[in-house]
């Protein structure tokens, strides 16, 4: 029966591999099932590409990839944000080079073609020679099929077909807005500086971590000590197995997005969300930040906002958003993923405090973090373990059995650190690569 | 005051080499217990803003003790083993500063070896010190680590660079 479902069988069958309660390895591994999820996954839903705040300004680029296909995010002089194709129309070669920048256009050094920063072609060298073999209209710079953003936060698809944006996201736009609320303006920025990772894993071990409460306690046991030896009263609350972090409930937004609700936890410490890495913060720019949201917000709905704290949730295939952060996927093989990690700054708020959330940011991740490095090491441990193929089936069973219920919202939800969330994205995933979700 | 540079190269290669064999507490004691003492990695380029801009590494004197303590907790698992490591340090600059500080300017080429990676990790850059003399021997201020590849994807970066 297993060897039947291994890499090197011709069929792939994600009924087979794909059960409730277990997956197999070879989802993970398969060269021929990643070039698949480039197909179904990468280039046919909604991703995550990026944020509009990353181009402010009329000329502003940023180049980025959507699977293994290179993208120029650009704003242009008409304003509008528009996502091209990072490829010459005449010969093929990629346009941008660098990361990001302003520029009127685009040059490409091959022949001498020039594009305009709205993506009409602008000088062709020798264009009278082509004769009428070349309608200068048919070489645009290439758009993407689809783009559409909510709240800034830029998604794309390169497929013309498919549910919209708002319908896809369903249930996790609330967990934007939430990440949003935290700002006394109700804006967020994103130019502040990336992370970018090269982690050896495939990408859906990272969707899946990032939807799971039942590893810290390990995966993160160092901090958990720090917390424990050197944190303030709400780290000692939270605690490590018998604290308050079991609160933690696993909730199924639908469509393949999960969240790992911080709220039971926090209603219950009465965390207020200004400063809870170890840094010291300003106490008059801590008052200030919670009068600027109070002026925004009212009285009640500003402390509600303070101590529900921002979102902790992943959006299928490649967004997690996670409380100062936002953080997305690139695919580059079936062992190998990019993975950028971005802190998002409040519009409005103090400086103090947004100062505060980039040191937040270098203590908890980024390639030196207290947290993310030990990710990243269990995620690469995760895939070398594959190589062992006796029995290559991966347990997602935990919480299965046990209490599940529907809260107000709409979203399916289980406690005790349950691995629903995980179940629930592989459940959508196999809904995707059968074609049933598009 | 004139600059002994032999002094000023030797405390750099002690500090390396403690750096390199994981003495997290010879190491520590190296450094200025000051408010603005800073262990800086800057983050997509060396000209950080770390008011508005993140860095990879941006700690005070406290945060680097939480750092260190850390990876002796046996539970960070990217330091567990520990990674191998050895640096060569050279082209070294020195400059007096105001503040009876000293800058030190190097570059520097480190190897590091993880456990189950079989191939090494290598890292290269230039440091950037600001030591404050202090009886036959200095403290240092800041240490700032200007990585070639701070605006490329990279791996993890635990041991101490």
């Amino acid at each position: 029966m297993v060897a039947n479902l291994s890499a090197g069988s011709s069929s792939i069958d994600y009924d087979e591999l794909v059960k409730e309660d277990r997956i197999h390895s070879r989802l993970y591994y398969d060269e021929a099932i990643f070039q698949q999820e480039l197909e179904q996954v990468w280039y046919r839903q909604w991703v995550f590409i990026g944020h509009d705040s990353e181009v402010p300004n009329r000329g502003d680029y940023r180049t980025g990839m959507i699977g293994r296909q290179p993208i120029i995010i650009c704003r242009g002089d008409d304003d509008k944000v528009r996502v091209f194709m990072n490829r010459c129309r005449h010969r093929g070669m990629t346009l941008c080079q660098l990361k990001k920048g302003n520029s009127g256009g685009f040059v490409c050094p091959y022949h001498g073609w020039t594009y305009k920063n709205t993506g009409e072609v602008n000088k062709i060298p020798l264009e009278e020679t082509y004769g009428t073999q070349l309608d200068r209209n048919s070489v645009n710079l290439i758009e993407v099929a689809r783009l559409d953003s909510y709240r800034g936060f830029l998604f794309a698809s390169l497929s013309a077909e498919g549910r919209p944006l708002m319908e896809n996201l369903g249930l996790a736009k609330d967990n934007i807005d939430r990440f949003c609320a935290m700002s006394p303006t109700g804006e967020i920025t994103l130019n502040h500086g990336v992370y970018r990772m090269k982690i050896r894993a495939n990408w859906k071990m990272w969707i899946e971590n990032s939807a799971d409460g039942y590893h810290v306690m390990s995966t993160h046991g160092s901090n958990m000590y720090l917390n424990a030896m050197f944190g303030d009263e709400q780290d000692k609350k939270k605690g490590g197995g018998a604290g308050l972090f079991n609160e933690l409930t696993a909730r199924d937004l639908g469509n393949g997005h999960a969240e790992l609700d911080m709220r039971p936890m926090r209603r219950k410490i009465g965390m207020m969300a200004t400063g809870e890495w170890d840094g010291k913060v300003d106490e008059q720019a801590v008052a200030d930040y919670k009068q600027s949201m109070v002026d925004f917000y009212g009285k009640e709905k500003a402390e509600q906002i303070l101590i529900d704290g921002p979102a902790h949730a992943i959006v299928f295939p490649n967004l997690f958003i996670i409380l100062q952060e936002l953080r997305w996927s690139v695919p580059v093989s079936p062992d190998e993923t990019y993975i950028y990690y971005a802190p998002a700054l409040l519009k409005g708020a103090p400086d103090e405090i947004n100062t505060m959330r980039l040191r937040e940011d270098e203590g908890a991740y980024g390639p030196a973090g207290f947290q993310l490095s030990d990710d990243i090491e269990v995620w690469q441990r995760n895939y070398s373990g594959l190589d062992a193929r006796m029995n290559e089936w991966i347990l997602m069973s935990r919480g299965m059995g046990n209490d599940r219920w529907v809260d107000d919202e709409g979203a399916t939800v289980e406690g005790h650190l349950s691995e629903l969330n995980q179940r629930t994205q592989w459940a959508h995933y196999k809904d995707v690569m059968t074609g049933k979700y598009s | 005051m004139a600059l002994d540079f032999r002094k000023i190269e030797q405390f750099l290669f002690r500090e390396a080499r403690l750096a390199d064999e994981n003495a997290y507490d010879d190491w520590f004691a190296l450094w200025d217990d000051h408010e603005e003492t800073v262990y800086w990695v800057p983050c997509n380029h060396d000209d950080v803003d770390p008011e508005r801009e993140l860095s990879i590494i941006y700690d005070n004197i406290s945060r680097l003790n939480l750092r260190l303590k850390r990876v002796q907790t046996g539970m960070a698992w990217t330091q567990e083993p520990k990674s191998r490591v050895r640096r060569i340090i050279g082209n070294i600059e020195i400059s007096e500063l105001e503040n009876e500080l000293i800058e030190v300017g190097a570059n520097f080429q480190a190897t590091e070896v993880r456990v189950n990676v079989n191939t090494p990790f290598f890292w290269h850059g230039r440091y950037i010190y600001h030591l404050r003399p202090e009886g036959e021997g200095f403290k240092i201020r800041l240490k700032k680590v200007l990585l070639l590849n701070n605006d490329q994807e990279m791996t993890q970066l635990t041991f101490l660079v």
